[in-house]
């Protein structure tokens, strides 16, 4: 990056690098299940009907989501698609439109995963912190993060759920969908309740294992800060340890604001299985259900607006960056 | 190479990784979890699929880890699970850091429109997470073996490699020395592993076990989708006590056993990162 560069210049040079990566995964969205495997032989496969039957539906579904006609054409047909908000029908769901249910979904993940992801934020930098700074708790908290970054997400959640659910009947073990519509559609205290106390496993399993990710990169962060020139003049000059701390945790922080957006694309695929677990019908439920019943456009559709979330996020990161970071803000640096 | 090692038992690696336990251990755990991998198969007499007759038998001197619901014995399943999970691991893990630290250097050393693609496709890996891409080309693989989930994991897990010795690289390429060996007309490819390589050399090691790690997460979750190499691996046979309700009948041994030889191994490949890193860099030491 160049030594002088406007906020403006910056702002700019990231939303041309969003579009590239938008057109990048959405392209990849597409090629992907056209060119590696054969998304109508697996439906017919489904159907499972005779020999003769199986050409004609086989050039029925062809003609319905026009594959017959040539590859370029194909291409444009699926960007005016999603724009129109057209991803295909479910197999799985029976015709259902993957649209409506993939946009359903991703509110239901919204519910989930942003109050997961600043909650394990704040306590996993919080946690990091306190490693870097006291060398005595230090020993015993390095190997818990480093254990919990290491868990996979599914299995937090197996052990959660048989802990509090199975062994100790605190939480109910799976979520009822039922409860979770009602709260959009008839909102009231008892609901809002029932949610909360089917939603708290699933919350826990995604925060405790990304706050495991959060401290420890904190933890060398800010140790790299602390032993920096700029830490030990700081001593030298007989300044207060919290003051130093401050500095260097003000420091240390904003390589972490930067993950914010990588951290998410994480948690999004640890909650697939976390959402299946919990039977929390996220986008990661029905991606779930697509692998292992074989939906291919229901796969397509949840993957797509699961990569659109996270570039959206990460965008928006960005510009909070640009916005926080004063060498930014101001131009000085790049 | 003895020579070698004498002057390495006398360096000030050796002297700080000798006192590091925590090294000491992980290193241990690791090989352990390796030696189960390979002679854990001839330490049981039932294959992975081999029906015992005792259906969901809890721990025992027979079943040290039990069986699970279709009379398969758990410590058969996991031990030949490990095989397939590691090589997978290991494989994704060497092509992702051969492939990182070789275009790392040329995007740094070379710079201009090679440097610029490099970034470029970097920045795109980084904001799309590469998981979700080996996902849906998982799903539509028509084949799915040790060779293609290695390579698939590891042509999508090089970036963080490559943005760390692109950096280095870059920085090193405006020091003297190199300057003085490009002016004394060596070619291209003999500074790249003559003069630059030397100075990333340990960085690459360390990013194998760290890319190891990751890859090793992103293999199990993989196999827990389904969409693993064979039905034996271990993220498979935690799926399958999932999808049987492993949880709610109370069969905790089918998926705990696999589960925390999982965790052990990619915490103690991180931990083992954190104490070389405390070794090679004097600004972690802490001392």
């Amino acid at each position: 990056m160049a030594m002088k560069m406007g906020f403006g210049e910056y702002v700019a040079k990231r939303i041309v690098l969003y579009i590239i990566v938008f057109f990048t995964a959405v392209s990849i969205a597409w090629i992907i299940p056209r060119f590696l495997g054969n998304p109508i032989a697996i439906i017919i496969a489904r159907l499972g009907p005779g020999q003769a039957g199986a050409a004609i539906a086989a050039s029925y579904f062809m003609q319905a989501f026009g594959l017959n006609k040539p590859l370029y054409e194909q291409y444009i047909l699926f960007w005016i698609g999603l724009f129109h908000g057209d991803l295909g029908i479910s197999v799985w769901l029976l015709g259902k439109p993957v649209s409506q249910i993939v946009f359903k979904a991703l509110i239901h993940d919204l519910i989930l995963m942003v109050p997961a992801i600043i909650t394990s934020w704040f306590i996993g930098n919080y946690l990091g912190a306190i490693a870097a700074k006291y060398r005595s708790l230090d020993r015993i908290l390095l190997p818990i993060l480093y254990i919990l970054t290491a868990t996979p997400y599914f299995l937090l959640a197996m052990i959660l759920q048989w802990t509090f659910s199975v062994q100790y009947k605190l939480f109910p073990a799976v979520i009822q969908t039922s409860i979770l519509d009602r709260l959009f559609t008839n909102p009231s205290w008892p609901t809002f309740i029932a949610f909360i106390k089917e939603w708290t496993l699933p919350f826990l399993s995604l925060v405790i294992v990304s706050m495991g990710g959060w401290a420890s990169g904190m933890r060398s962060l800010m140790i790299y800060e602390l032993e920096s020139n700029y830490s030990r003049f700081m001593e030298m000059m007989g300044l207060s340890s919290r003051l130093i701390s401050s500095y260097a945790f003000r420091y240390a922080l904003s390589p972490q604001i930067t993950g914010l957006g990588i951290q998410l694309g994480t948690m999004v695929v640890g909650a697939i299985a976390v959402e299946y677990i919990f039977n929390y019908p996220g986008l990661g439920y029905f991606l779930f259900n697509a692998i292992i019943n074989n939906d291919p456009f229901l796969l397509q559709g949840a993957i797509l607006i699961i990569v659109l979330m996270v570039i959206a996020a990460n965008f928006i990161v960005d510009l909070l960056y640009a916005a926080l970071d004063p060498r930014i803000r101001l131009g000085v640096m790049g | 190479m003895a020579g070698f090692l004498k002057a390495f038992k006398r360096s000030n690696v050796w002297r700080l990784l000798k006192k590091n336990a925590r090294f000491w251990i992980c290193l241990m755990i690791i090989i352990a979890v390796a030696v189960l991998g390979i002679v854990g198969p001839y330490m049981t007499k039932y294959g992975p699929k081999t029906p015992t007759g005792e259906i969901m038998a809890p721990p025992s001197s027979k079943h040290p880890f039990g069986t699970d619901y279709f009379g398969y014995d758990v410590f058969a399943e996991t031990v030949y699970g490990i095989r397939v999970s590691l090589t997978v691991g290991i494989f994704a893990a060497i092509i992702a850091t051969i492939v990182g630290v070789m275009l790392g250097m040329v995007a740094g050393l070379r710079g201009g429109i090679i440097d610029y693609i490099v970034d470029t496709v970097i920045n795109i890996l980084l904001a799309i997470p590469p998981i979700l891409i080996m996902l849906l080309i998982a799903a539509f693989m028509g084949k799915r073996g040790i060779i293609e989930l290695g390579l698939l994991i590891g042509l999508l897990s090089w970036q963080w490699t490559a943005r760390a010795v692109r950096s280095q690289v870059a920085s090193l390429k405006v020091s003297d020395y190199v300057a003085t060996s490009m002016l004394s007309g060596n070619s291209f490819i003999r500074i790249m592993f003559k003069d630059i390589f030397p100075n990333i050399a340990s960085y690459s090691l360390l990013s194998f076990v760290i890319q190891l790690g990751s890859a090793m997460l992103t293999v199990i979750t993989l196999e827990f989708l389904g969409l693993g190499a064979s039905e034996w691996s271990l993220g498979a046979i935690i799926q399958l006590s999932v999808l049987w309700g492993a949880i709610p009948l109370g069969v905790w041994w089918w998926w705990f056993y696999p589960g925390i030889i999982i965790v052990a191994l990619i915490a103690s490949l991180y931990l083992i990162v954190v104490s070389l890193e405390e070794v090679f860099n004097p600004r972690l030491r802490r001392e």
